[in-house]
């Protein structure tokens, strides 16, 4: 079986369709990217994956044992929340019916973490005080730490700037040698340079194997130039 | 001012304004993070109809109130669930409701002439060795339920959709919060009274979010923040002979204000200096 798979999954809101009949084979080598329209259904699909949603017919299916973890939206944070940025990356460490307090070992993993994403010496900074870009890797600093095998993540890289964006991809690259990233984007100059999957969502599900396919191919489909030529740009 | 120490009724002022302040300290913070000040102003003035029972029925006043505010907090936790885009309008109904029902039973009440004004301001000279009692023990309470699951209420009132995805059964931990919220607010209602309530568990946590970076010392700095507020409200209530809750709203005002103004200031004046280079 393979890490993560999708069986005839739909899902609806009341009655409005959100996702029909979806399919997926998911292995934490690719580096998988969901792309598609605004209300495509993108990001159900993460939350059906991570179980946040359950879907109205057919089944998820994770490998046992594989530990998923969450890079939510950038623009969801509440910027007046006093957080350092310590203290979120330790709700990585959060468990089951553990309370009290963390333990040093935990305080270590948040501390390695925050190393893995670069943002080492940033611990006692208010979270809120950061950058966009540097915010990002922090939240990816919380799903690493909690031991996740593959990391799902909303639009990372939504209101960054460009040089931030593909500093967040760089790192996700790298990150990919060890845990599975599946990414949900607006953003189509990922797709050239980082992925080695490509989901179109719109409803329903196309797949592409982003090194197999030509660029005509997708322009034909489902991108458009413009933006294929700003890839292409940031990558020559 | 130091002879009026040694009556009874001046000591258990002081362990009021001592336990008032940990109760809104620790709970204010939460409040103020989780935007749940509608939630806080609904849970006290609901627990008005607890208040009128037990009069009515002629039991310690802060025993109806906890009930009545442990109802209506369990009330807002499921409704907030379920019935989400309309929790304000039911809030605001409960509110209405507490109220008056708490005020129709005190009119039955025979003989009894209570005066609505002290529950509105509380009569925090007016407390009986129960009260205190049963104030410390509320206290005990929340002290003990923030340090067992502070880091659990920190990661669901910052992302609880994460929180819940760590295995924290974040819907449990909210109406654990609004009960604690509850808490609070019994503690304070006979010393402090309705309105004042609300401007501990907002104004304290307000000031101190501007200097902390952390919940946990947003809720020690509120601490000292509200103590203060208390001890100086009651001070000018006693050397002036005016009412010691409203005193207290005015002295906690003035310290905003001039904590805004002050912002505001510096603010203006480190742009100013990145200006100039």
């Amino acid at each position: 079986m393979n890490d993560i798979e999708l069986k005839n999954l739909s899902f609806a809101y009341a009655k409005e369709s959100v996702l029909k009949d979806i399919n997926l084979s998911y292995d934490k080598k690719d580096f998988l990217v969901l792309i598609g329209p605004n209300g495509g259904g993108k990001s159900t699909i993460l939350k059906l994956i991570l179980g946040l949603l359950k879907p109205t017919s057919g089944e998820v299916k994770v490998k046992e044992g594989l530990k998923l973890s969450y890079v939510p939206q950038n623009t969801n944070i509440n910027k007046e929340f006093p957080m350092r940025v310590i203290d979120a990356v330790l709700m990585g460490r959060l468990q089951k019916r553990k309370f009290g307090f963390f333990k040093s070992i935990d305080k270590q993993r948040a501390k390695e973490a925050l190393q893995a994403v670069g943002m080492s010496g940033f611990e006692t900074h208010n979270i809120a005080k950061l950058s966009g870009g540097q915010r990002q890797r922090v939240f990816i600093a919380r799903a690493l730490c909690s031991d996740a095998d593959i990391l799902l993540l909303d639009e990372p890289t939504a209101n960054l700037d460009r040089k931030s964006q593909s500093d967040v991809y760089e790192l996700l690259k790298k990150l990919n040698k060890k845990v599975g990233i599946i990414i949900v984007s607006h953003d189509t100059a990922i797709l050239l340079g980082y992925a080695t999957k490509i989901a179109y969502i719109n409803q329903t599900l196309h797949m592409h194997d982003a090194i197999d396919k030509t660029k005509e191919d997708f322009k034909s489909d489902h991108i458009c130039p413009v933006e294929l030529m700003h890839a292409g740009c940031d990558h020559d | 001012m130091i002879e009026v120490l040694h009556y009874d009724f001046m000591q258990n002022a002081l362990w009021a304004v001592l336990l008032v302040s940990i109760a809104t300290s620790v709970i204010g913070p939460l409040v103020v993070v989780n935007r749940m000040v509608f939630v806080a102003g609904g849970i006290s003035h609901g627990s008005y109809a607890g208040l009128g029972v037990a009069i009515f029925l002629g039991f310690a006043p802060i025993l109806g109130a906890l009930i009545s505010a442990l109802i209506f907090a369990i009330i807002i936790g499921l409704v907030s669930f379920n019935f989400k885009d309309r929790i304000d309008t039911i809030i605001g109904a409960m509110w209405a409701f507490g109220m008056a029902f708490g005020i129709i039973l005190l009119d039955l009440t025979p003989g009894y002439n209570v005066e609505l004004m002290s529950y509105l301001f509380g009569s925090i000279l007016g407390l009986g060795s129960f009260d205190i009692w049963m104030m410390g023990l509320l206290d005990i309470i929340i002290i003990a339920a923030i340090t067992l699951f502070y880091k659990e209420l920190l990661a669901v009132s910052f992302d609880s959709e994460f929180a819940s995805l760590q295995g924290i059964n974040a819907k449990l931990f909210y109406v654990g919060m609004i009960i604690l919220v509850s808490f609070g607010v019994i503690v304070s209602i006979q010393a402090v009274g309705l309105i004042l309530i609300i401007a501990l568990l907002t104004i304290p946590p307000f000031i101190a979010e501007k200097f902390v970076n952390s919940l946990a010392l947003m809720m020690v700095v509120s601490f000292f923040i509200s103590l203060f507020f208390m001890l100086a409200g009651l001070y000018l209530a006693y050397s002036f002979n005016i009412s010691s809750g409203a005193s207290i709203i005015a002295v906690a005002s003035i310290v905003l204000f001039i904590v805004l103004i002050a912002q505001k200031l510096f603010y203006n004046s480190v742009k100013f200096k990145r200006m100039q280079i």
